[in-house]
């Protein structure tokens, strides 16, 4: 302890010594800093705001920047994406309908605009996709490989007509072609009920039979088995005249026994052989529940059957042989059984705008739009038409268009004009009382992508890759997609300002004056807020029409709750600290305590709930259009809602319209959030509590 | 507390009256719909709705002396039937009486014609509730579950995954979740059904109940699987930040012990009110998911009502909602005291 103490001493007495004597004399006095005058120097930092002081804060969360930058991202593209694609997207044209995203040329079906198509039914005679009757159009160009693209398969099928359709077959028809009877085959019904000695049994139906045919490699009986018994009994068809069926009748003898079971059975060799409308009727009671075609077995023929025999006649059963192996069965009620049926299909991939922008023959263009072209200079002006035409409902046909209309594509035209050549001319003349109506129109080749571009459906005049494909209209949906969301994010942000604007102002009064005042106003806002949103959204749009400003004032209405109980949270917080005291007693006024003392401790929270709102707002529109489409869809403008609510109908056939809806919508919502959560961090770094 | 109860009860009484009788005049001021159908069906609708005191028929004297004609049927023998609307109001203080008296809240235009709006919805109620039962009794394990997880694994990798995807899923709405689901689910791989299955193809083959729930189920479930997550991640984070935990550690409790009896308690608080709220949020949102997958439920049953102007029905279902709402969050308030018995009703 001593030592320690020495130790301490020490220094001190040395330094005393080195200072001298602690007064120096007058005379070595002076004044430094006598004739200077001496402020707080300026600090050469620049002081923090509260503001900059959370910006901070908030660049320290990359999440939230990461957020906030493909935030900007979008926002930006939903104001530019609607002004520089200039794809008119407020007409629909039906050619353009359904076009998949296209961004690269050739990676075999990655996002190419491609798609591979399954089981087509293909035409046996063409080796292509059988055409017309409402079946959709696939052009031999726009295969990938042409013919030798398609894989065929050739499948069997038993099922009923519309399973068989559904699985087998996209769109059209389905064509059945009939595999060749090799052998003998034998086929027999299930027992024939009620058919007792005197009773008198009817068969009839259709069958795709020569007459020389029966008796020879087809016959038709009646087996009779009697316990060990068995015997034939021949039926002889005969072909009715008049219903174009075959009918049988067999009357069962008055001594036969009565415990003898009935079955029909036919045999055949050979050939193809098309039946239907099977009637079986004993003493004219359908005998409904033998149902011959169920027990065709075997692999070889196709045989149509139906639920209840009687319900189908020869003529709603309409078979087209025009290509000889392909029929075609249409059905007006009940369900068809196709039994043992080779169906021939193709898949192969499909180039969607290739097909959509190829050229087509055979067009009808008026001649008011050749003189719109002349007009334009893609056409040049020599071009006249034929003089002294006779008048006819037949195209008159033109073999060298530059020599007799004097037809020539301009420069220009070579890259504008939707006719490429022409190939007849149509003119009809129709003498009225009075009055004479003349009309003239050229057939020739258009070029697709050309007219598109001249009627104004696309923004350049080149073949164009839809970025994220075009919807049932045929319009761009990368366009439609973003306007809808600006709508959105329009009716967000001014939703989230008037919000947060009467939240403010209702939660700060309650807030501060409470008492009664406080009681009245929260149980108005208990009203409002206990009235389900989408029962009041509903209301106000059924009541004022479905517009962008009911929508708003929709959103509006109770969308300010949650803002108005945190502010007056913030309030019962705040109010009764001493710096408001102070400055009441200052003689501050009401309002000024209330905006200019106790609000701007809030304005983190309330920039937050801004924040926080414009996706709830988003949300909300999103929902409701989507649920209600019919009666909540806006009028004129597309919100992103109902955007997608479009696509959603079309989800199984074109899922690339509601899985880029849905990602667009996800990556918004999320950004939204998360661009949210880093403000409330930064503005209140307290509230991040866990989160440390 | 029974005082404050009673009080809080009383004041639910009194707003869902408010609400009411907002919203019937309202939805009064609407154009009314007629039911779609032949003559007879409307003339039995407007007879029905002179009974209860909604319309008045004129004679034809009243209408040649110039009485306003809302509605006129001509039935099949040729006569015309006039009906005229009653005042808003005094169609308002009827719909009162009706309601009071003898618990008739009207009947169906649309959704099935002349069909008393009660029983409709009556019979529609279970198969919502059921699937809301079920998501939350699946939901909510998993989702604290998921958050202890979380918490315990605090600014490790498992965390930060486990936050991302709870970011995801409370973002993602949830038609985009059901959209996707129905794509993978049911038309690339055809696991499940497309639709809620007929309780007649539930009796050919009941695994076929269990295959329909899925989806309705997770889609319902993602949502508050996340919220209580996320929701236990962040209160437990808090708790063991505290200083009796730290206490509890110093006294030589193992982390395990320590964290069950003493974090976990204490981090349940908001948990437990939330299991509420998220019911009712549920039940709110299941909306959607009724329409697109075709579940008979109330949800879809209003949105079937307001698509097709059948407002007693929507008058109905609205009341439904309005009344779970009020007493949900009464229940959510009566709860906080339960679980924290620090918390005292009704003080101010």
């Amino acid at each position: 302890m001593k030592k320690k103490e020495k130790k301490l001493e020490n220094p001190a007495a040395e330094t005393s010594e080195e200072k001298g004597p602690r007064f120096a004399k007058e005379d070595d006095f002076k004044f430094v800093q006598l004739d200077k005058s001496i402020h707080d120097t300026k600090f050469e930092t620049k002081p923090t705001t509260y503001f900059k002081d959370a910006f901070k804060r908030f660049c320290k969360s990359k999440s939230s920047v990461v957020a906030a930058s493909i935030l900007g991202v979008l926002v930006l593209m939903s104001i530019f994406v609607p002004v520089f694609d200039r794809n008119d997207t407020s007409r629909s044209n039906d050619e353009m309908r359904f076009l998949p995203p296209k961004w690269f040329e050739d990676t075999n079906g990655f996002l190419d605009g491609t798609g591979y198509v399954e089981n087509v039914v293909i035409d046996p005679k063409t080796g292509l996709p059988a055409t017309g009757n409402g079946a959709a159009v696939y052009y031999e160009d726009a295969i990938t490989g042409g013919k030798d693209g398609i894989t065929t398969k050739e499948s069997v099928v038993s099922d009923t007509y519309s399973e068989t359709t559904l699985t087998n077959c996209s769109g059209g028809y389905v064509a059945l072609t009939p595999t060749m009877l090799e052998d003998e085959s034998t086929f027999s019904s299930p027992e024939i009920p009620n058919l007792l000695p005197g009773s008198v049994l009817t068969v009839s139906y259709g069958a795709d039979i020569e007459d020389s045919m029966i008796g020879n490699n087809y016959t038709l009986y009646l087996r009779k088995e009697d316990g060990e018994d068995v015997s034939e009994i021949d039926l002889t068809p005969v072909r009715n005249a008049t219903t174009g069926l075959y009918e049988a009748t067999y009357a069962c003898p008055e001594d036969s026994s009565s415990t003898a079971v009935y079955r029909l059975v036919y045999s055949m060799t050979g050939g193809d052989l098309w039946l239907s409308s099977l009637s079986i009727k004993v003493d004219g009671q359908e005998a409904s529940n033998v149902v011959f075609s169920d027990d065709f077995t075997t692999q070889t023929t196709y045989l149509l059957g139906f639920e209840s025999p009687a319900s189908f006649i020869l003529n709603n059963v309409v078979r087209t042989s025009s290509i000889s192996s392909q029929y075609r069965w249409s059905f007006s009620n009940g369900t068809a059984y196709i039994k043992e049926t080779v169906i021939l299909t193709g898949s192969f991939r499909y180039d969607y705008y290739k097909g959509i922008y190829g050229d087509e023959s055979g067009y009808e263009f008026s001649y008011d739009d050749l003189q719109e072209f002349v007009k334009r200079g893609w056409i040049a002006d020599t071009f006249h038409p034929t003089a002294n035409l006779v008048p006819s409902q037949n195209v008159h046909p033109i073999t060298d268009a530059k020599a007799e209309l004097g037809f020539e594509l301009t420069e220009l035209g070579e890259i504008y004009c939707p006719i490429r050549s022409i190939t007849g001319e149509l003119y009809s003349r129709f003498e009225g009382t009075g009055s004479i109506t003349e009309s003239r129109s050229f057939i020739g080749v258009r070029s697709r992508y050309r007219d598109f571009y001249y009627r104004g459906f696309i923004a350049s005049c080149e073949p164009v890759s839809f970025f994220l494909g075009t919807d049932n209209q045929g319009r761009d949906f990368f366009k439609l997609l973003f306007s809808g969301l600006l709508t959105s994010l329009e009716l967000g942000v001014l939703a989230s300002v008037i919000n947060i604007f009467i939240g403010v102002v209702w939660g700060s009064i309650s807030g501060y004056f409470g008492g009664y005042v406080d009681l009245f106003m929260e149980r108005l806002t208990e009203i409002l807020g206990g009235m389900p949103w989408i029962v009041l959204m509903t209301l106000i749009v059924l009541l004022l029409g479905s517009n962008f400003w009911t929508f708003l004032l929709a959103l509006c209405l109770t969308g300010w709750i949650g803002t108005s109980s945190t502010t007056r949270a913030q309030f019962y917080r705040f109010k009764g600290r001493e710096y408001v005291l102070a400055a009441r007693t200052l003689g501050a006024s009401d309002a000024r305590l209330i905006f200019r003392h106790i609000l701007p401790n809030g304005i983190g929270t309330i920039i937050t709930g801004a924040a926080l709102m414009i996706p709830g707002v988003i949300f909300s529109e999103a929902t409701i259009s989507y649920l209600l489409p019919n009666v909540l869809s806006f009028q004129g403008t597309t919100s992103f809602g109902v955007t997608l609510s479009n696509a959603q109908a079309y989800i199984y056939n074109y899922p690339y319209l509601i899985i880029s809806g849905s990602v667009v919508m996800a990556i918004v919502m999320i950004c939204f959030n998360l661009f949210g959560n880093g403000l409330r961090d930064a503005f209140n770094p307290s509230l991040k509590g866990g989160n440390e | 507390m029974w005082k404050y109860v009673l009080k809080r009860v009383g004041l639910i009484i009194l707003t869902a009256f408010i609400i009411l009788s907002i919203s019937y005049i309202l939805i009064q001021l609407l154009p009314i719909a007629p039911p779609e159908g032949g003559a007879a069906v409307q003339i039995s609708f407007f007879d029905q709705q002179v009974d209860l005191g909604y319309f008045r028929r004129l004679t034809a004297i009243e209408v040649n002396a110039g009485a306003v004609v809302d509605f006129q049927v001509v039935d099949s023998g040729g006569t015309t039937y006039y009906y005229q609307a009653v005042p808003v109001m005094e169609r308002y203080i009827t719909w009162l009486g009706n309601v009071f008296t003898r618990w008739d809240w009207g009947t169906s235009t649309a959704i099935s014609v002349n069909r008393d709006a009660m029983e409709i919805i009556l019979e529609r109620l279970p198969v919502t509730i059921e699937l809301n039962v079920i998501s939350i009794v699946i939901s909510t394990p998993l989702g604290i579950a998921i958050g202890i997880w979380a918490a315990l694994k605090k600014n490790k990798p498992t965390d930060t995954i486990i936050s991302t995807l709870i970011m995801i899923f409370i973002s993602v709405p949830s038609f985009v979740l059901i959209s996707f689901m129905l794509l993978w689910l049911t038309y690339y791989n055809r696991w499940l059904p497309q639709t809620w299955p007929s309780s007649m193809a539930v009796a050919n083959d009941p695994t076929l109940y269990f295959k329909g729930l899925i989806i309705p189920v997770s889609a319902l479930s993602f949502g508050s699987i996340a919220g209580f997550a996320r929701y236990t991640r962040a209160e437990l984070c808090e708790v063991m930040n505290s200083e009796f935990l730290l206490l509890a550690r110093t006294k030589g409790l193992t982390k395990a012990r320590s964290i069950t009896n003493h974090a976990l308690r204490n981090s349940m608080v908001p948990i437990v009110p939330m299991i509420i709220a998220q019911f009712i949020s549920i039940l709110s949102g299941s909306m959607v998911l009724e329409q697109l997958y075709s579940i008979p439920g109330t949800g879809q049953l209003f949105v079937n009502a307001l698509n097709s102007r059948d407002y007693s029905v929507v008058m109905v279902d609205m009341a439904m909602y309005t009344v779970i709402g009020l007493f949900a969050t009464l229940l959510v308030d009566l709860s906080y005291g339960v679980v924290d018995p620090r918390i005292r009703m009704g003080a101010r």
